[in-house]
């Protein structure tokens, strides 16, 4: 071993009085308001400070300064690719889908709701704000996410665009987007949803979104035996919205039974203290005798 | 291969090696380039989810920062301690070896009480894992963070308890060394989450 390049125990003490230092400073600057530094400049102290101590540790402590530069040059792409993937991934979410995410120009004074919440890097999703008063013209603010595979079911009391928009967001990924699910992984919600409901499980379907699905299933002939995950966290409105959306998109509409109603935010806030388990759904699902 | 033989070459020949870098240390740097993509990702993830929880509780109701301080600072001195075993494993003083990793494993062990303390006192006042995108994605985050602090702590338990059973001296340094990598590398990923997820939202 090459012993005595690595650093001395003098070196040890100093960097790590300088990071006990830093902690402290961080700490103060959040935890006492001084007047003299600006709500940017603590922000500026705080990430350039975590970034110092950072490079200390690295270079000190796991001794990256002295050591071999392949170990620098190993870690320092995987430290490249992690950092093109975070701001990638802020990105994405923030700046490139927030056509999806903000509000639409109801919303009384956006900017006075982002002023408001300062502490919060993104604008905060005010749950009255995505409210979008029940509308039969297309909204012409949505600009990305609104990119219709055919065309748009009759408009009912929601806002098809937004609601799609919702689906595409949050149901896509798995029931894909011409929901035609992938056969064997998720099941599909064209021609499907519509039997749910046509079986007398309107209230069901909300169950499953609301709360989840665990437990073996078949549709149209194929076995499906994963986990829908429960989508409580998502808003009234949003939750309502993609029920509407999965029960009449891809001709479900036209199979639904003629007294149908629409799911409306109310109701799935009242649904919200049942708390159903995935188990005590698929009994309810189970119940309707589907498969 | 066959092209050597054909050359000639002994084939005895030791393998072809393009550095005199000890594998296991080159490998346990690799894995933390790929760690850090998985914290990278997560810490994303919960900025990405930030500020859009339609229910509390919110960070701003939960975090303590001085507590979160005092154990942050406990794990950067465990950093410490551990460059010192290291420095002492090298220096073939193993008795300071076994002293200073105790250290770690003590400091590691109370950073890992805060940590419960913490996550019981926040489901107490009403978050968990599926009250909302903040629980969710929070402890997801600090959750895989206080595992590798876990993992950490045992394999550290498992080098002292390894230097009882049979003679270590500064050649099995590498093995310390690539343990105290890890540690500190667990280290700088809370750097970071105090940071980014604590301290920025009381700006």
């Amino acid at each position: 071993m090459r012993n005595n390049n690595h650093g001395s125990v003098a070196t040890y003490v100093i960097i790590a009085l300088i990071l006990a230092a830093i902690t402290y400073i961080e700490f103060a600057i959040v935890e006492y308001t001084f007047s003299w530094l600006s709500r940017g400049a603590v922000m500026f102290w705080l990430i350039l400070l975590s970034v110092i101590k950072f490079i200390l540790v690295v270079m000190f402590f796991m001794h990256l300064k002295e050591d071999d530069k392949l170990y620098t040059g190993f870690f320092g792409s995987g430290m490249l690719l992690a950092l093109g993937t975070f701001i990638g991934l802020i990105f994405l979410f923030t700046v490139a889908s927030t056509t999806n995410f903000t509000f639409t120009n109801q919303s009384p004074e956006p900017t006075e709701v982002i002023a408001d919440t300062p502490r919060t890097s993104v604008p905060p999703a005010d749950p009255s704000a995505r409210i979008v008063p029940p509308t039969a013209e297309p909204a012409d603010d949505f600009v990305l996410g609104t990119e219709a595979d055919g065309p748009a079911p009759e408009a009912g009391p929601f806002d098809v665009a937004v609601a799609e928009a919702a689906y595409t967001s949050n149901c896509a990924a798995c029931h894909q987007a011409t929901g035609a699910g992938l056969p064997g992984l998720f099941p599909p919600l064209a021609d499907h949803v519509d039997d749910i409901i046509t079986a007398g499980g309107r209230d069901v379907l909300k169950h499953i979104v609301m709360f989840g699905l665990a437990g073996q299933i078949e549709v149209h002939g194929n076995t499906y035996n994963g986990v829908m995950p429960f989508w409580s966290t998502l808003s009234d409105q949003v939750l309502s919205d993609i029920l509407n959306h999965i029960s009449t998109a891809w001709g479900n509409a036209d199979a639904l039974p003629a007294d149908f109603e629409y799911y409306r935010p109310e109701e799935i806030a009242e649904t919200r203290s049942l708390d159903l388990s995935m188990q005590d759904v698929y009994g309810e699902r189970s119940a309707l005798g589907l498969d | 291969m066959s092209q050597a033989t054909a050359l000639g070459h002994a084939e005895h020949k030791p393998p072809y090696r393009s550095s005199k870098l000890p594998d296991v240390k080159l490998l346990m740097w690799v894995f933390l380039a790929s760690d850090c993509m998985m914290f990278g990702a997560m810490i994303g993830t919960y900025l990405v989810y930030k500020g859009r929880s339609l229910v509390g509780p919110y960070p701003l109701d939960l975090f303590d920062i001085p507590l979160t301080t005092v154990s942050t600072f406990v794990l950067l001195m465990s950093s410490f301690l551990m460059v010192l075993a290291l420095d002492a494993l090298r220096k073939d003083k193993i008795s300071q070896f076994r002293l200073w990793t105790t250290g770690v494993i003590v400091f590691g062990t109370i950073f890992l009480g805060f940590q419960v303390f913490e996550f019981s006192h926040f489901m107490e006042l009403g978050l968990y894992q599926k009250t909302n995108l903040f629980g969710s994605s929070f402890y997801m985050l600090t959750g895989t963070h206080g595992i590798h602090v876990a993992v950490g702590v045992l394999w550290l338990i498992a080098l002292v308890v390894a230097s009882y059973i049979r003679p270590t001296a500064s050649k099995d340094a590498v093995y310390l060394d690539i343990a105290a990598l890890y540690w500190h590398f667990v280290d700088i990923v809370w750097i970071v989450i105090f940071t980014v997820v604590y301290l920025v939202d009381f700006v």
